[in-house]
């Protein structure tokens, strides 16, 4: 499949895509079939000489299979069939997703793309959030420490985050009321509990880096 | 010291043999003041004035120089600043002159020489008006001269024929019957100086060639006719007399040959340089030296992070992590125990501080490193590039000494990975460093090879059979003195620094002569014990002495700087300008004072005090016909 593309005109665009849920949803007109491009979050997406290269590269086995399909760094893009509904279930957050309308003959397996302008909301970032678990871990004191009344020597909380798709290490981190460092949260304690030690009894917080679209919901 | 010629212009002041202490310099008899006509005659004035600070000392500081550019528009210069000077202001300063106390014999006027080189005069109707400018002068200055117009006359070829309508010139205006006194010049003497001598032949005279080429005789003329002595009436009676067409002089001199000694010497040295820049290059040891990598350690990693310690998060941070080690572990296991935090930690702190400030000293750091590198490479080395096999040895060299510090305990093995993270990063700065070190490499072999020619260029002019002799006897010094190969080599280190601009390498050149000169006894002696030492063949003092003093009169007849077709009538008077004081001296006073003199001829002595040479000049009326022919 070649790629051409045209500026958009009043009878051939796609616009005001928003997330609802885990859908996204859009408007569009004077196409056959959607291009939907996925990147990082926070990015800027636009379609140019790079990208269409990078798609043309592919077979039309792949382009038409309407699977996300990996064609640079941090670019994905699937190729859907114009239905009756223009939505498009989320499939990784969070990211950056942008809609291009477009005009598939194939015949000529030529795809007219039609390039929007700033001014066209054919794209939107998608956060996604993250419930923590935080509680307090309890202390089973020994027969010894009861007799005598002594205190464990520290504190610990166990936190829960749960396994996050596509998820890399310090996206987000921990850190505690009135200490200076932040602990990066890295993949391998997702999906489990962690131990962390208090910090003048005080439990961990959890942060997101700034600007990569993780909305933390904390549990305690 | 911009040029090799400034170089060795420099080098010769070291061989002079020249101890004249005050009570022996001269004094003027007349205040005395010097007028440059046209802007080339004013390039004659460094050396003029060099050479009558050796008779006069002091005194001369009382010269006034002055120049006038423009024939017509007649504007009165400073000869010392350049700087325009009002008739008001000159007059001035001849009032200041005639005030000094005890430093002439007589003021009642002054001595004053006019010079004009005929080079840049456009024809002989302009070289008029030079002569007429007499007029505007005397007027200037106010006060009764006793006045010379010395003409260096240009005859080479294509200068014929102005020359000859100069020399016409200069004739009718002797002849000119509208003065009414007739056969009389508008000065009180005329002198003549061609560039082809009476015999057919060449010699060289100009203000860039008489600074290298020992030819004093406008300043001998300067000292002979204006300076105190028992017969000075005498040798004004000679040397002046406006009723005289005009005069001339031959002129001999033997002299050290310190220019030949200087670009001998220069030339052996230089030579010795060259062949040592081949094959230079820089290996991983050499590298590693210069980057003061020892024994796996970085003087340059070591300092930077003394510098950033304190910025870096202190190891308290450790009792935060998730789980529960302890730091007693290996960092390896602390890491396994965190789920990797303790590494990610690392990474966004410790590394992150790295990072940032490797950023905000990149100037500084690029510029101590490539100090280091200036201080033990030199250009001749970088040249050539340094290869990166030879870059990736030195640096993983560095590197050695942070091992692998997973298996330490964790607060070592912090500062190894931390040190490891800084080695990482100032790679890329150590080659940003050799990157500039090597342009300034280029750079510099460029001046090094610069100087090289322009040395190569002036060599290339010598007389061949001179020469030979000379390489001989002093060839075999500055090789002997460069056996001690230490010393060759720091020389060549030392030239060859990458931060070295030309002026530098010559400053460099002119110590190590310096050095050489003052290790061999040879190159202090005077003109004479330096032909005796050289010549080897003289048996006794006196020979010596007769020897020196017929090579002063050696043919003079024949290089009177005047070339007519017309004869010339006898010299009318003979000066010698030499040393006349010591035992040696006084044997050449004395041949010289002995020979038989036709008796239409007298002769004078001038005691210059000066041991690098002696000077012979015969002086010679022009008649009107030799002015014509």
């Amino acid at each position: 499949m070649k790629f051409v593309l045209v500026d958009f005109d009043i009878s051939h665009y796609a616009s005001n895509i928003l997330q609802v849920d885990t859908l996204l949803k859009w408007d569009i007109l004077g196409n056959t079939h959607h291009l939907i491009v996925r990147s990082d979050y926070g990015s800027n997406i636009e379609f140019t000489e790079e990208d269409k290269a990078g798609i043309e590269k592919h077979g039309n086995d792949q382009i038409l299979s309407g699977k996300e399909i990996r064609y640079a760094d941090n670019r994905f893009f699937v190729f859907l069939k114009k239905g009756y509904v223009n939505n498009y279930q989320i499939t990784v957050s969070p990211a950056k997703y942008a809609v291009f309308c477009c005009e598939y003959v194939s015949a000529t397996d030529l795809c007219i793309l039609y390039v929007p302008n700033d001014a066209c909301q054919y794209q939107c970032d998608v956060s996604s959030s993250v419930e923590v678990n935080i509680k307090h871990e309890e202390v089973k004191r020994g027969f010894l420490n009861r007799i005598t009344g002594k205190q464990p020597e520290r504190e610990y909380f166990i936190v829960h985050i749960p396994n996050i798709p596509g998820y890399s290490d310090g996206g987000l981190h921990y850190t505690f009321d009135g200490c200076k460092y932040q602990y990066p949260i890295t993949k391998a304690m997702l999906g489990k509990p962690v131990c962390i030690p208090a910090f003048n009894s005080k439990a961990p917080r959890m942060e997101s880096a700034a600007g990569n679209g993780y909305k933390i919901i904390m549990r305690q | 010291m911009e040029n090799v010629k400034e170089l060795i212009h420099g080098s010769i002041g070291l061989l002079r043999n020249n101890s004249i202490s005050s009570t022996n310099f001269s004094r003027p008899y007349y205040p005395t003041c010097v007028v440059y006509f046209g802007r080339r005659s004013a390039e004659y004035h460094e050396e003029l004035l060099e050479n009558v600070l050796r008779g006069w000392g002091g005194n001369a500081d009382y010269i006034k120089f002055y120049t006038i550019e423009d024939v017509d528009a007649r504007t009165v210069k400073d000869a010392l600043s350049g700087n325009d000077i009002s008739v008001a202001d000159v007059k001035t300063q001849i009032t200041d002159l005639l005030s000094a106390q005890n430093v002439f014999a007589d003021m009642a006027r002054i001595a004053l020489y006019c010079i004009i080189d005929t080079t840049e005069v456009a024809s002989a109707e302009e070289f008029m008006k030079w002569y007429s400018m007499i007029t505007f002068v005397k007027e200037t200055l106010g006060v009764s001269t006793l006045s010379m117009l010395m003409v260096i006359l240009n005859e080479s070829l294509q200068y014929t024929e102005l020359a000859k309508g100069i020399k016409n010139q200069i004739r009718d205006a002797y002849l000119d019957e509208s003065l009414e006194k007739k056969n009389y010049h508008l000065y009180d003497s005329v002198f003549i100086f061609g560039n082809r001598l009476k015999n057919g032949s060449f010699i060289k005279i100009g203000p860039s060639e008489n600074r290298y080429a020992n030819y004093n005789l406008l300043a001998d003329i300067v000292l002979l006719t204006n300076t105190r002595c028992d017969d000075d009436n005498r040798r004004r009676a000679h040397l002046y007399g406006s009723d005289k067409p005009a005069l001339t002089a031959a002129y001999g001199f033997v002299q050290k040959p310190m220019a030949e000694i200087v670009m001998i010497t220069l030339s052996i040295i230089l030579n010795k340089l060259k062949e040592l820049t081949a094959n230079q290059s820089v290996d991983a040891d050499g590298l590693m030296k210069a980057l003061k990598i020892d024994k796996g350690r970085s003087e340059v990693y070591d300092q930077f992070y003394s510098v950033i310690k304190e910025l870096l998060p202190s190891n308290e941070f450790m009792n935060w992590l998730p789980g529960k080690a302890t730091p007693d572990r290996t960092f390896d296991e602390y890491n396994r125990a965190s789920d990797g935090c303790l590494q990610a930690f690392l990474e966004k702190n410790h590394f992150e501080v790295v990072f940032t400030e490797l950023l905000n000293r990149n100037d500084l750091l690029v510029k101590e490193i490539l100090g280091l590198l200036s201080k033990q490479l030199n250009a001749a080395q970088l040249i050539n590039g340094v290869p990166t096999g030879v870059r990736e040895t030195a640096y993983d060299k560095a590197e050695i000494a942070f091992g692998t510090p997973d298996k330490l305990q964790v607060p070592t093995a912090i500062e190894m990975k931390v040190k490891k993270h800084i080695a990482e990063g100032l790679r890329s700065k150590t080659d940003e460093s050799l990157t500039l070190a090597i342009n300034k490499a280029e750079k510099c072999m460029t001046q090094f090879k610069q100087v090289c020619s322009e040395h190569e260029r002036m060599f290339a002019v010598g007389e061949e059979g001179t020469r030979k002799n000379l390489t001989a006897f002093y060839g075999e010094r500055i090789q002997r003195y460069f056996n001690d190969f230490s010393k060759l080599t720091a020389l060549f280190v030392s030239i060859l620094k990458i931060d070295n601009s030309k002026a530098d390498m010559l400053q460099i050149l002119l110590k190590t002569i310096e050095a050489f000169f003052s290790s061999d006894a040879v190159y202090k002696l005077s003109f004479s014990e330096e032909l005796i030492a050289r010549l080897g063949n003289v048996d006794t003092e006196k020979r010596a002495q007769e020897f020196i003093g017929q090579e002063l009169i050696k043919n003079l007849d024949d290089k009177v700087s005047f070339y007519s077709m017309h004869v010339f009538q006898p010299r009318v008077f003979e000066a010698y300008l030499l040393n006349t004081e010591g035992t040696n001296n006084n044997l050449l006073y004395k041949y010289l004072n002995d020979r038989e003199l036709p008796p239409e001829v007298s002769r004078t002595f001038f005691n210059t005090c000066n041991n690098d040479m002696a000077e012979s000049i015969w002086f010679y009326v022009c008649s009107v016909d030799n002015l014509s022919l």
